[in-house]
């Protein structure tokens, strides 16, 4: 009697030691990791700084306001490694590996059946291994956290891994992950990662490892991907279909392979964008709902005037008007109104953060072959003018890159073609970096970028409170 | 008074006490019969007594020897107490008993009804401040029905909290002290040792606080009207810029930083509006486009504090009876308290009624009732808060002066209207206070039912039940017509419910049995087992999408748009007992044992058992002794040594729990899915903090007791800290619960009462002063001894706590001064990395001298504990009037002032302190006063440094009491016994070099990691009350 006076269960949450026996446990658990991809950490704020800030693209709307302090560390390449942002991202992707490796560590001994063990392994390898190729990228090599951890003390006997090593261990997730998804889902599925989206990516790190010959290959899986219903990837009709919350996950059309998704309606699932990319004291239809803060993204006088005017992307991604007497430039294409619905609420709007699109897969594949031709052949071509004549809304070549470009010409084309294409969606720096140019392209805007700032460094608490085993990136 | 019957006569007198004054108050009674009276404000009384020459009238009153005289056939009679020259002996209450304070071996302070009926008190805060040794009162905020922090013996925990037990007439675990009625509490005993407080367990490391309210005795019903009523102001003001010398700063450092940048300053060679757009002064400052002039239509501009004070008033009436028979005692007491508070809009009222009662059911059966329904509401404003979260204290001090207060068509403008990049988005501080409107109403019962059973003598068989009810509703609302967030208005406006009921039991059994042996071996034990329960059930529900501002509550809004709500309960169950020896009353021994098991912990350490030992030796009882008796008059040697226990965890902290993570799946707008991820790991290891407690003390009168000492020695570990830790972000989590380290705590404690003057004169001077020195250090961290780090709201990594060191260390970059020329900051290390320093740049302190300042150059920067806690109260007398004085304060701590991280930045953005603005670098010849120049890049300014940290000492004179005895003369005429009144100034004067309000503040209220922070709270109050008291 006495002891089951004492033996009281929680009434409003549920207990581990009950949970991950069903298909349906898994599913939500799987779920979960999905989930934290939406964390400010993450692709809710901080991922869009680390990829874009640094870079040509973007700079900061108000460096002395709240978190613009942060931001303005990276745009002014004077991070130290105390900035909150760091911390943020690098416990944020932390949180997804975990609820992943939950996950790969339970589901062999369940029940579940095999087909839904092979999806729901496929998806958190996926997303694990895009979390691991986010680390090693920002930050190079990092602890390779693979199981699930049971106790404090488990955190503090991990060293960081060699970049290489985290390296083979996204390929060796992605590739897993690639042969167990499915191509495509049905219904409430959609969404989920596909054979696809772990191809793409799949390309996408070999061109970073630059292992041309491999992401050539993987990339053209993906142009090639067919299924019930034909080729299943395609650019959509217009460039703005790709950013319309209404045709987020290819609804009418083929163009997206992953993105994270957002739902407005004051339930807890809405994104920051719209309120994030309007200006300061806008006038209230830009938003919707509530002011504007310019924290998500603030572009740069460089990218505006990097679209030719005749490029309909310019209008589609930016804009700018007079407030209180000042110019002011902002991200159009996050701004819910555009495509003509308004969001709930401040930071609760529909709009989706593409991560990976068939724009950005044809774009990497003229890159790669180029590379691996020493020079563009005419499917390198054929891949970059398609991006470009469906920009334009056009069949003809009236708007194609000059031909006869040579290998370094083509390289920079590419370039500018991703960085108008992809504008904003968190590719400009990884670019830079991946090909070497970062360097060159921000000392000629006048900063100064020393070899160390390519990658940030490890966020000093993870370092302060594991000291004998954490080590700072060297400059830092 | 009482009508004479026919047999009866009279008899008047007057009582004194033993310096001749006249003792108010003293119980007057008829021996053998119900017959008695109470002594009036200059000590007389009159008494019919039966005409027989055997009548005995009985005289007695606290802290006096009770005498019986026998009448004979007098008709008047003047007695002259004496004081009870065993003066330490009133009867303190201690756990599941009494004892006389002669006999007990712990340590236990005390406040006496006395105390509390000479200073008048408006709350518990004040019934303890500066009273106790060794007991430290915070108020963390001035907001009226605030909740205080009290801390007995430092802190000992980490990451379980530091407050005491509260046991209230018998239940232990009350939660919602503001709810007690202070003109309801006969007596506080503060149980400090472990012999004392290991009755109670594991609840008893944090010491334990036992309050008393008022009992019933036999006797003639008597009435006593308690009233006050006053105001109150704010204590100080903060002394920020006003709204030209806010545009001189603004004007100062934009050019400042233009200048940095290789700019032309002067605007009648180079326009305002040439310069890009970062450097540009707002144009609302300069008198127009080309002169530096400012703009003269500035003047002094809004004093935004002035907007958000008021003078508020207090108002408190009581009315209690007391009275009984042989058989049945009561006391009843009902009250009604409304206290608005500073900031306007803010309040706190409550309605109060308590009855004890206690009756002889048989000649050895008595049964007794504590029933006490409470009800009070409070006008909440949003005051400790960030702007950005619209916190108002911190709004009104940031905000720029030169807005106005209303504008001509009725609206309250904010900082957004500025418009300008580089201007923080805030609202109007004085529309923040009295738009949004937030509210709590509460009932409380406590109620108690026991029933004691005398079957032999010495043998007492207690039963009791006790529960405690705490239903509150909250409301909240914030309409469209504010901005919120930091952005301009019409926001979503949002209302927001949050009702709940806890509801608490207790059953105590006990079974204590008293006997002596030959006379001199005397023995008390007891045993006894406890059974409690508590649940919470709380609901939240907020709701959006309102049509208008008409109907603020979720019912209107047109979705809900958050929902949760749930029963959260912890169980007890304990077992104890307690043996108690002495020899003659000359040698003390006492023994307490307590069992707990508690739902709160892991499988593997459900139950811990908290014994303790103690000790006393009345040394004067000694033959050899009797030669310093004239100068000696009392004298005990005490030694306690036992454990305690701390269970302040959380329900199910040791389970792993699941929390919602829902995402979306599905084409085009999709629909939600949910997800479900740990929140927390299992931990079945988890449990009780345990402290180790050694105390050692003297209890010393002289000369006749008329100064009175005490003084302990105690030395407490605490083990087994429970500490929601820092784990590497790899895990996953941020912080996982557990046991992990040990807590040092040792000090001295000093107590000393003295009557000074005894009156002969007419005056009479009673100083009591208590001094307390805590020292405390962490022992151990865990398994690799790692530091942890904490920060404080919106401030990164502000707080450290590492072995070797004492908790509650700042940690930060130390600014050691300000570099004057560019030869000295060629001299000195410099930044990784950030913008160039120049002079009139903070110089930081390369505290690791690798000659590069980065993060690793943060070092310890202060402390939140004071060295030295101190009280001295003086009471004077004369006559019918009567002066109390108590002084208060802190020695030796440091504070952070969050708010310098907003308003001693010398950036514009956020008005600023006067005294950074004035001190700052001007010129190698101009250095200022140690803060940087005006608009610098100085590095780092915003992460935690030296600047923000200040002084915390500070003197007080807490309370000033002025009070007047009515006479005989007066009252007689009117049927009344007794009068008094009084005046009362608290607050009156503070000593303190402390920039924001009070330095005697914690941000974060209970806060263990990060105390010692000062964020916008709500400031205290300077208040003026004046009293009247009448018994009849």
């Amino acid at each position: 009697c006495s002891e089951s006076f004492l033996d009281l269960q929680p009434n409003t949450q549920v207990s581990t030691n009950t949970f991950y026996q069903s298909a349906s446990d898994f599913r939500t658990a799987v779920n979960a990791a999905y989930a934290a991809l939406q964390a400010d950490g993450l692709y809710g704020s901080v991922y869009i700084h680390f990829s874009e800030v640094p870079a040509d693209n973007a700079g900061v709307q108000n460096p002395n306001g709240a978190g613009g302090i942060a931001q303005n560390e990276f745009d002014q390449f004077v991070v130290t490694p105390v900035n909150p942002s760091l911390l943020s991202f690098y416990s944020a992707s932390y949180a997804a590996i975990q609820r992943c490796n939950i996950v790969l560590g339970r589901i062999e001994a369940s029940a579940v059946t095999p087909a839904l063990k092979n999806q729901f392994t496929g998806e958190t390898r996926f997303i694990r291994g895009l979390m691991y190729f986010n680390l090693v990228r920002f930050f190079g090599g990092v602890p390779l956290v693979l199981n699930e951890i049971n106790a404090a003390e488990e955190g503090y006997t991990y060293t960081r891994a060699s970049a290489d090593d985290v390296y083979k261990q996204v390929l060796a997730d992605l590739t897993d992950a690639e042969t167990k998804l499915p191509v495509s889902y049905t219904g409430a599925d959609i969404g989920r990662a596909t054979s696809g989206a772990a191809k793409a990516l799949l390309g996408k790190v070999y061109l970073t490892q630059k292992n041309y010959a491999q992401a050539v290959v993987k990339l053209k899986e993906v142009i090639d991907l067919t299924g019930t219903g034909g080729r299943v990837y395609d650019l959509a009709p217009r460039y703005i279909d790709n950013f319309d919350p209404a045709r987020s996950n290819n609804s009418g059309h083929k163009e997206s392979l992953f993105e994270i998704q957002y739902k407005t309606g004051g339930i807890g699932e809405g994104s920051g964008y719209t309120n994030g990319s309007a200006p300061p004291n806008g006038p209230l239809t830009l938003t919707g709902v509530g002011n504007g803060n310019g924290q998500f993204i603030w572009p740069t006088v460089q990218v505006f005037n990097a679209f030719p005017r005749s490029d309909p992307r310019r209008s589609a991604n930016l804009d700018s008007l007079i407030i209180n007497g000042q110019l002011q430039r902002y991200v159009k294409k996050y701004l819910q109104p555009v495509y003509g619905s308004i969001p709930f609420n401040q930071a609760d709007s529909d709009m989706n953060f593409p991560v990976l699109r068939f724009a950005d897969v044809l774009l990497m594949y003229a890159e790669a072959l180029n590379e691996t031709n020493s020079g563009p052949n005419a499917v390198a071509y054929d891949a970059i003018n398609r991006v470009r004549r469906r920009a334009h809304g056009v069949t003809t070549s009236a708007f194609d890159i000059p031909a006869g470009l040579n290998k370094a010409a083509f390289a920079l084309a590419v370039e500018n073609e991703r960085r108008l294409e992809l504008a904003f969606e968190g590719h400009r720096w990884p670019d830079l970096v991946r090909t070497d140019r970062a360097i060159p392209v921000m000392t000629a805007l006048g900063f100064r970028v020393q070899p160390h700032q390519l990658i940030f460094p490890i966020p000093q608490a993870e370092i302060d409170i594991n000291p004998g085993k954490m080590t700072q990136n060297p400059g830092y | 008074a009482q009508k004479a019957a026919a047999a009866d006569r009279t008899v008047n007198g007057r009582v004194t006490d033993e310096t001749g004054s006249g003792l108010p108050g003293v119980s007057v009674a008829v021996k053998g019969t119900n017959r008695g009276t109470t002594t009036d404000a200059e000590g007389r009384y009159r008494i019919a007594v039966p005409d027989s020459p055997g009548t005995i009238l009985v005289f007695s009153f606290v802290g006096y020897l009770a005498q019986e005289v026998r009448v004979g056939n007098q008709s008047a009679l003047n007695v002259s107490l004496q004081i009870d020259t065993k003066a330490l002996s009133e009867v303190v209450v201690v756990g599941y008993g009494e004892q006389n304070r002669r006999d007990v071996t712990g340590s236990v302070a005390s406040i006496s009804a006395r105390q509390i009926e000479n200073v008048p008190v408006t709350g518990l805060d004040q019934a303890l401040t500066g009273q106790l040794a060794g007991v430290q009162v915070q108020e963390t905020t001035g907001a009226p029905g605030g909740t205080i922090n009290v801390r007995v013996r430092g802190s000992g925990s980490i990451g379980a909290g530091n407050e005491p037990l509260y046991v209230v007439d018998g239940f232990p675990g009350v939660t919602n002290i503001t709810a007690i009625n202070p003109n309801d509490i006969q007596s506080i005993e503060v149980l400090k040792d472990a012999s004392a407080a290991a009755i109670y367990g594991s609840r008893g490391a944090n010491g334990v606080v036992i309050i008393t309210t008022k009992q019933g005795r036999n006797g003639r019903t008597t009435f006593r009207l308690d009233t006050y009523t006053g105001f109150q102001n704010v204590l100080r003001k903060v002394d920020v810029l006003n709204a030209t010398e806010y545009a001189k700063f603004h004007i100062d450092s934009k050019n400042n930083a233009y200048a940095d940048a290789g700019g032309i300053t002067d605007f009648t060679r180079f326009k305002n509006s040439r310069r890009p757009i970062g450097n540009q002064v707002l144009p609302l400052y300069l008198l127009n486009d080309s002169s530096n002039v400012i703009n003269p239509a500035l003047g002094a501009g809004t004093d935004w504090q002035d907007a958000i004070f008021r003078t508020a008033p207090i108002n408190n009436v009581q009315l209690t009876a007391t009275g009984g028979n042989e058989r049945t005692r009561f006391a009843v007491t009902g009250g009604y308290f409304n206290q608005q508070g500073i900031i306007v809009s803010s309040g706190f009222q409550r309605y109060s009624v308590r009855l004890n009662l206690d009756t002889d059911l048989t000649r050895t059966v008595k049964l007794g009732i504590n029933l006490a329904p409470t009800f009070s509401q409070r006008q909440i404003v949003n005051s400790d808060d960030t702007w950005s979260r619209e916190g108002v204290v911190l709004t009104a001090l940031t905000i720029s002066p030169h807005i106005p207060l209303q504008l001509p068509d009725g609206t309250y403008p904010g900082q957004y209207q500025l418009g300008t990049p580089g201007f923080n988005a805030m609202i109007n501080p004085y529309a923040i206070a009295t738009q949004y409107k937030q509210g709590e109403k509460e009932f409380t019962t406590t109620g108690r039912l026991y029933l004691d059973w005398n079957p032999l003598p010495g043998l007492t068989a207690r039963t009791s039940i006790g529960t405690n009810v705490v239903s509150s509703s909250y409301n909240g609302y914030y309409p469209s017509y504010l901005g919120r967030g930091g952005s301009a208005p019409p926001s979503l406006a949002r209302a927001e419910a949050r009702p709940s009921l806890l509801f608490n039991w207790v059953n105590t059994n006990t079974l204590t049995y008293t006997r002596s042996l030959a006379g001199k071996h005397n023995l008390l034990f007891l045993l006894g087992n406890e059974t409690q329960k508590q649940g919470v059930e709380d609901t939240y529900v907020r709701g959006e999408k309102f049509s208008s501002d008409a109907a603020p509550y979720v019912g209107a809004a047109g979705l809900i748009t958050a929902g949760s709500g749930g029963l959260s309960e912890w169980s007890l169950l304990s077992y104890f007992g307690r043996v108690t020896y002495d020899y003659a009353g000359r040698y003390l021994l006492t023994f307490n044992i307590r069992r707990d098991g508690s739902s709160r912990f892991g499988p593997n350490y459900k139950w811990g058992t908290f014994p303790s030992a103690s000790a006393g030796w009345q040394v004067l009882d000694e033959p050899f002794m009797q030669s310093v008796k004239p100068v000696v008059s009392a004298l005990k040697l005490r030694a306690s040594y036992g454990l305690g226990g701390n269970n302040n965890i959380g329900n199910y902290a040791y389970q792993g729990l699941l929390s919602d993570q829902n995402y979306i799946f599905g084409a085009g707008l999709g629909e939600l899915v949910t997800g479900l991820a740990p929140a927390s790991l299992v931990n079945p290891d988890l449990r009780w903090e345990t402290s180790r407690q050694g105390d050692v003390g003297i209890d010393a009168g002289f000369f006749n007791d008329r100064l009175q000492l005490t003084v302990d020695y105690y030395d407490k570990v605490t083990q087994d800290l429970l500490l929601n830790v820092n784990v590497p972000r790899i895990t996953g989590y941020q912080r996982i619960l557990t046991n992990i380290g040990r807590v040092r705590n040792w000090g001295w404690e000093f107590s000393l009462n003295s009557r000074n003057l005894k009156g002969g004169s007419g005056l009479e001077w009673t100083t009591n002063l208590n001094l307390s020195f805590n020292r405390n250090k962490v022992l151990a961290l865990g398994a690799t001894g790692d530091r942890i780090l904490s920060g404080t709201s919106q401030i990164f990594e502000s707080h450290v706590v590492e072995v070797g060191q004492p908790l509650g260390n700042f940690y930060g970059y130390q600014i050691l001064g300000v570099f004057n020329t560019q030869e000295e900051i060629n001299n000195h290390a410099r930044w990784g990395s950030g913008p160039v320093t120049r002079p009139g740049d903070y110089k930081f302190q390369d505290t690791n001298g690798d000659g590069i300042i980065n993060a690793s150059d943060r070092t310890i920067l202060g402390n939140a504990f004071p060295k030295l806690i101190y009280g001295l109260t003086n009471n004077f007398r004369y006559r019918g009037i009567e002066l109390s004085v108590l002084i208060q304060g802190n020695y030796g701590n440091q504070v952070i002032n969050g708010t310098s991280r907003f308003m001693a930045t010398q950036r514009p953005g956020n008005n600023q302190y006067r005294r950074v603005i004035e001190g700052a670098w001007q010129s190698p010849e101009n250095p200022g006063t140690g803060y940087a120049r005006l608009g610098g890049s100085s590095n780092n300014i915003i992460n935690m440094n030296s600047i923000w940290v200040e002084d915390g000492s500070f003197l007080r004179i807490r309370t000033v009491s002025l009070g007047y005895n009515l006479p005989t003369a007066l009252l007689k005429p009117l049927g009344l016994r007794g009068g008094r009144v009084y005046a009362l100034m608290q607050n009156p004067l503070m000593l303190s070099n402390y920039m924001g309000y009070n330095p005697d503040v914690s941000f974060s209220g209970r806060a263990v990691l990060n105390p010692g922070v000062d964020y916008g709270t709500y400031p205290l109050a300077r208040a003026t009350t004046f009293g009247l008291t009448v018994d009849f």
